[in-house]
């Protein structure tokens, strides 16, 4: 039995953090302020490590998502803006991954206060299973294991998740609520751009968890989260808290995540797949990311989870698609940075030449402000949009140049080979 | 900020959690040692406070503590002379719990982006804060340290896509606040509450551009958790703070705290960090309207010209290591007011006018707050008994060497 990491013994930071240290995809392009790093809420465990919880969460968080910026690596690499959509100040973010949800119906629009804990644990609690996955030897955090939470969906055994949870998997397994061992799954499709993986286990009359309805989401309403936070012996915890606010987008290492719901309930490594729920005990969000401080920047409690607005979107196609098949993402041949300025919306950077940008008529400098009619607040919004959608799409383009509102139509592509 | 900053460790959540989980290679007694007991309170204190400074700084890179007095392009622009929307006695029905999502929408169009170009010896860059509308004719009230050291400085006004031109009325260092002035009209002014309305319990939400996240300002939820909390500062000490649980992160800075009557009860200043031995979980503070309100019109007079110069005591002093309150005197420098008043070495300052002071830095917070000439009683315990002085605040002499 080997284990890739160093012996356990006491707890202490610095060796456990170094698990893999890869440059960080994104770097927020605010200067000071928003040195915030985002990981993915998984927790990767290594052999003795694993009960040292408390002391390797963040290590572990880190390590697990690989898709996400590594918090160790990002704040030196500042000086390294690179090709393409990073904005060169600024410290990078560290996003997590977690889930918040807010309530679905009719609620009452107090805070937590309102919110009927107990009940809504009893009604989820046996929705949500644990994922368990033994890292590949070939991933560049070498062999290992790793933790996050997942929502059954059908009685049937699918399960839903983050494509983070299993990336890099060699056996996944879940344990179902009550259950002391676990039981192996498939994993049906994976959706890196998009953060999400479907796993199949056998079973039949598995209890479903219920789904929101996406567009009564609504910022100030209590939420409750519950996952396999740290891996603690034992149940998954409940955190509770608000929506914090609405349509977030993260730039990830595989793209961007937008629509996210960012809330204040408690995420911690771990939590990463598990739901994010409304008083009435409906999913509304896959938690999947939080934000992390760094030297220079405090994040207290900003998690995000990917909204079932979204999740409603990929899942038929996740359920089709080969297991690992990557979906073709469009092109529009561009690179990105946020404004520098206060200001929203995303700057255009690097106009390829020949791509469907070039040939719309887009120019560095030109600031895209929506696409398809949706707002654009930062470059993840923009990056999500485009790769959301396929090759050959049209997508119509709003953008100011010089203070003139112009306005276009691009035929994606898919991405050139490179 | 250069580039061979350590490790981003500080906020990361292993330093001593409570954690209940036992490893076989790391039995209890080995685990409990790890953990400060909160023996050495005095030091968590410092360490937060420090915390506290760090975080200042994140906004706009480094907290230089230079004050932006005026800026070169006051006076092209109106200023606000309008009076702030001040609320009235404590509505009873704060204790019946806060509707975020009302309180919310009410208050959403009151809060702006402030952005701010920083270029200074230590830093370069952008820097992101948050601000409370104060007049509907365009004046802005937000944190001295979200402007401190800034060229340029912009607002975005709630549902605008791109910000407006902003010039800083005057800043104050010391209390940590600014006011800044936008060419527009029309605008929705918060409601700032009653100082005297704010009880510990009381449900508040934070409103803020946390981490200036793309889109809308973020909103979180918490109660008052304490008040009257002081904090030694780079500049002095803010004192008279409204401790919250509600979630404050880097960004939040000059956002409003607000109670469930939809009014602004604190402006979002500071948040302790944990460090290798500490844990600090959502303790944020907030200047409270009972330092804000004489505040604004002290930055107005500033904004005239003549920048305020803070009282001059004479005393250096250090918290009590025994947990008793107050704050010892140390030493007296010769010739100042605590020497011509008799202030000794050992005394224990525990009020000033009457007010109870805890801590260094509500003494200095306490002093700061008046200036040269001022007169002021006070209250040292000398060898277990009272003592009352009058003393005569002087101008803090120049400092040599």
């Amino acid at each position: 039995m080997t284990y890739p990491f160093a012996p356990p013994e006491l707890p202490v930071e610095p060796p456990y953090s170094t698990p893999h240290v890869t440059p960080p995809p994104t770097q927020w392009p605010v200067a000071a302020s928003p040195s915030v790093v985002m990981e993915s809420a998984v927790l990767p465990t290594g052999g003795h490590r694993r009960r040292n919880v408390a002391l390797i969460v963040a290590a572990c968080a880190i390590c697990a998502v690989g898709a996400f910026a590594i918090a160790r690596a990002s704040v030196s690499d500042e000086s390294k803006s690179s090709t393409a959509n990073q904005p060169a100040a600024g410290s990078p973010v560290t996003i997590a991954p977690v889930s918040t949800v807010a309530p679905a119906t009719g609620e009452s629009a107090s805070g937590a206060a309102g919110l009927d804990v107990i009940g809504i644990v009893a009604k989820i609690r046996s929705s949500v299973v644990k994922v368990s996955v033994d890292i590949s030897a070939t991933s560049s955090t070498g062999a290992g294991e790793g933790v996050g939470t997942g929502v059954i969906l059908t009685a049937g055994g699918e399960i839903l998740t983050n494509a983070h949870v299993v990336s890099d998997a060699d056996k996944v397994r879940v344990v179902l609520d009550g259950q002391s061992d676990p039981v192996a799954a498939k994993v049906l499709g994976v959706d890196v751009g998009n953060d999400l993986a479907l796993l199949k286990i056998d079973g039949k009359d598995l209890p479903v968890m219920a789904l929101a309805d996406s567009d009564t989401v609504k910022v100030g309403q209590p939420v409750v989260a519950m996952g396999y936070a740290l891996d603690l012996e034992g149940d998954a915890s409940v955190t509770a808290g608000i929506v914090s606010a609405l349509n977030r987008s993260m730039v990830t290492d595989n793209g961007a995540l937008n629509g996210l719901i960012q809330t204040d309930a408690a995420i911690s490594s771990g939590n990463s797949g598990g739901p994010l729920v409304n008083a009435s005990g409906e999913m509304i969000g896959i938690n999947t990311a939080v934000a992390r401080g760094d030297t220079t920047n405090t994040a207290t409690n900003i998690g995000f989870a990917i909204s079932t607005k979204e999740i409603e979107k990929i899942i038929d196609q996740l359920k089709t698609s080969g297991s690992t098949d990557q979906r073709a993402e469009g092109y529009l041949g561009i690179g990105v940075e946020d404004r520098h300025d206060g200001g929203r919306g995303a700057i255009v950077s690097d106009v390829q030449s020949g791509s469907p940008a070039d040939k719309l008529g887009l120019q560095n400098g030109d600031v895209v402000t929506s696409v398809d009619g949706v707002e654009i607040n930062g470059q993840g919004g923009l990056i999500a949009a485009i790769r959301d959608s396929a090759p050959g799409d049209k997508v119509t383009i709003d953008y100011s140049r010089n203070g003139k509102n112009l306005h276009g139509t691009a035929t994606l592509v898919a991405r050139p080979q490179s | 900020m250069s580039s061979s900053f350590p490790p981003p460790r500080i906020a990361d959540p292993y330093v001593p959690m409570p954690a209940p989980v036992v490893d076989e290679a790391a039995p209890q007694q080995r685990q409990l040692s790890r953990w400060r007991r909160p023996v050495r309170a005095t030091w968590i204190v410092r360490t937060v406070a420090v915390a506290c400074i760090a975080w200042c700084a994140a906004l706009v890179g480094v907290y230089v503590g230079a004050r932006v007095e005026r800026n070169d392009q006051v006076g092209t622009h109106h200023v606000s002379t309008q009076a702030p929307v001040v609320g009235g006695p404590r509505d009873p029905a704060l204790a019946g719990g806060i509707d975020v999502a009302s309180v919310t929408a009410a208050l959403r169009p009151s809060v702006v982006s402030v952005s701010s170009d920083v270029s200074d010896a230590d830093f370069t860059g952008e820097g992101v804060g948050t601000g409370v509308v104060l007049t509907a004719d365009g004046q802005i009230l937000t944190n001295a340290h979200v402007v401190a050291g800034a060229t340029t400085v912009r607002v975005r006004l709630d549902g605008e896509r791109d910000p407006r031109p902003a010039t800083v009325v005057a800043a104050d260092a010391d209390n940590d606040l600014a006011l800044l002035q936008v060419d527009v009209d029309g605008l929705s002014p918060a409601t700032l509450a009653d100082p005297s309305s704010v009880r510990v319990g009381d449900d508040v939400i934070a409103i803020g551009f946390a981490l200036d996240l793309d889109g809308d300002a973020s909103v979180t939820r918490g109660i008052v958790s304490a008040l009257d909390r002081t904090l030694i500062t780079n500049t002095g000490a803010l004192d008279g703070l409204i401790q919250t649980d509600a979630a404050i992160s880097s960004g939040n800075s000059g956002g409003p705290l607000v109670n469930a009557a939809g009014e602004v009860i604190g402006i979002d200043t500071a948040i302790a960090r944990g460090d290798a031995t500490n844990t600090a979980t959502n303790i944020g503070f907030a200047i409270s309207m009972g330092q804000v309100l004489p505040e604004i019109d002290v930055l107005r007079a500033q904004a005239g010209g003549g920048s305020r110069d803070p009282g001059f005591l004479g005393v250096g002093l250090e918290d009590r290591t025994d947990g008793g309150q107050g704050a010892v005197v140390t030493d007296i420098s010769p010739d100042s007011p605590a020497a011509v008043a008799g202030l000794e070495a050992g005394d224990i300052v525990v009020e000033v006018d009457g007010l109870k002071v805890d801590g260094t830095g509500g003494v200095i917070g306490a002093i700061r707050g008046h200036q040269p000439g001022d007169d002021v009683q006070v209250t040292v315990e000398r060898n277990g008994d009272p003592l009352t002085v009058d003393v005569t605040l002087a101008e803090r002499p120049p400092t040599t060497g």
